[in-house]
């Protein structure tokens, strides 16, 4: 059994990160749709619009995170765009199979115009825009007016805009682009980040009075848990679909 | 309560029973193999133990002069004495003197003997009573028997011993023309008052204790790891641990899942 998030699976195609679009993994579809419903309900008033998914350390999810909550969202009808904001470690485009050209650092440098910059995924609904060439130094993109001026374009076209960040225990990107969005969605490894870890980057972000709207167990395992997950697990099984992820 | 106090969170009743659920397997297998060997060793290794009782009747007689509570104090002190003396070395080397003569043991067998008689021989007596009760253990019926009526024995002739001139080698004898006693005040008090036999031999089948024990030391072996693995883990593993520590709400948990082609 491969995980869509494990570190030994690493030769996975990154476009097979995203559940939806493909069969199986109901239970996993579900959890996404679980956290859309969530976000939506954070979002019900047409307001907050830029969520920014953070985690404490790499290799946590995040993108895995950003990119099906994005295709989700799309599904129900918003329009999504998800922007690539870690300059040092992008990723995002392999998850939507695009090419990592035209993107917004080059779009901030004005290589590229807007309409080239975001570009259409696949998924209904679902628009990205990735990195694009390599950047130096981020913090310059990241407090440039330009940038507050494309969030404010992009809130106009898109229902949500879904950022996807550095760890805020490694960079510390997260303070600018704080300042951007209008909350948090944290992703903790399950049975994996140190509680340490969790306790300092929350500390961090709440002494920059980030508003944390949730989080995310990424890399779940429900016979580790202690917790009313476990009945859903049964629920899913009862209905068949997690027979179906075994024939997979 | 804030991140900061995460790690002051106890272990709830509901997290045990999880606990043991999540690791029933690890607890099984310890359990039995604990088992396993402890029924194999209570079983196949272990000999079983018999202990044979012989009895003795210490003859305290009433002091002609003092109160009954000097007799009283008289008799408990004769009946220590002699307890005291069934386990000296004089008495052991007497017994295994005698259980050479008149048993088929050899000369290469007196240090086993004498070793036994000091650590498989105990002696018990009440303050309320003039009985002394001589246990001895072995792991044969009939090697039990002839320690402890060995020991007792012993310890009868050396407290009936005449005194010797040490010139002549001839016993002393008093003016009234009768032998006189090593120990005057020991002599002809200590009496053989029955036997240990078959009849009074016991064996101890503590089998299923070992096997019990086993067992609890297997579950109590399996629990330790469980508790080290637990209070080791420094990582979220609920929901709701989370949610306590830090009051932020886990949206969903996403599970572990499938690759595939699309």
């Amino acid at each position: 059994m491969m995980s869509i998030f494990s570190k030994k699976n690493k030769k996975l195609h990154r476009s097979e990160s995203i559940v939806f679009g493909r069969e199986g993994n109901e239970i996993v579809k579900e959890a996404y749709n679980r956290l859309k419903d969530n976000i939506l309900y954070f979002a019900v008033d047409g307001t907050k619009k830029v969520i920014q998914v953070e985690s404490s350390t790499a290799g946590e999810g995040k993108t895995t995170t950003v990119s099906n909550l994005g295709v989700s969202l799309g599904l129900s009808g918003k329009k999504v765009v998800i922007i690539d904001l870690d300059f040092r470690k992008a990723r995002t485009h392999r998850s939507f199979e695009i090419e990592n050209v035209d993107g917004l650092s080059d779009y901030m440098v004005g290589k590229v115009s807007k309409d080239e910059m975001i570009k259409q995924t696949k998924y209904e609904n679902v628009s990205i825009i990735n990195r694009g060439s390599e950047v130096t130094n981020a913090s310059v993109i990241l407090t440039s007016d330009k940038l507050k001026k494309l969030i404010e374009e992009l809130k106009k076209d898109f229902d949500f805009i879904l950022l996807d960040c550095p760890p805020v225990l490694l960079i510390s990107d997260y303070i600018h682009i704080s300042s951007l969005s209008d909350g948090v969605l944290f992703v903790v490894a399950y049975a994996q980040t140190k509680k340490k870890q969790v306790s300092e980057a929350i500390s961090l972000m709440k002494n920059n009075n980030m508003n944390i709207i949730g989080a995310v167990f990424s890399f779940y395992d429900y016979k580790k848990s202690n917790n009313y997950n476990e009945y859903n697990y049964g629920y899913y099984n009862y209905y068949g679909y997690g027979d179906k992820n075994k024939k997979k | 309560m804030n991140e900061e106090t995460y790690n002051e969170q106890g272990i709830s009743l509901s997290d045990i029973f999880f606990l043991v659920k999540r690791n029933i397997l690890m607890i099984l297998i310890i359990t039995i193999i604990c088992a396993v060997a402890g029924g194999v060793y209570a079983f196949s290794i272990k000999k079983p133990v018999y202990t044979a009782i012989a009895t003795a009747v210490v003859q305290a007689e009433p002091t002609n002069n003092g109160s009954e509570a000097t007799s009283y104090s008289y008799s408990v002190a004769l009946t220590n004495t002699f307890k005291d003396l069934i386990k000296n070395i004089t008495v052991i080397n007497v017994a295994a003197d005698k259980l050479i003569e008149e048993n088929n043991y050899s000369e290469e067998d007196r240090n086993g003997l004498k070793s036994k008689l000091q650590n498989n021989v105990s002696v018990s007596s009440t303050t309320s009573t003039l009985t002394l009760t001589v246990s001895a253990n072995s792991t044969t019926p009939e090697e039990a028997i002839l320690l402890a009526n060995a020991i007792l024995k012993a310890t009868v002739s050396v407290v009936d011993k005449y005194a010797v001139n040490s010139e002549t080698g001839e016993v002393i004898i008093d003016t009234n023309g009768e032998p006189v006693h090593n120990y005057i005040i020991l002599a002809n008090k200590l009496k053989v008052f029955s036997e240990a036999s078959m009849d009074t031999t016991s064996i101890k089948n503590n089998k299923l204790v070992i096997l019990a024990v086993a067992i609890v030391v297997g579950l109590v072996i399996s629990f330790g790891i469980i508790l080290i693995k637990y209070l080791s883990d420094d990582t979220f593993t609920s929901k709701e641990s989370f949610e306590k520590a830090y009051n932020i709400n886990i949206l969903s948990s996403i599970h572990e899942a499938d690759g595939g082609n699309q």
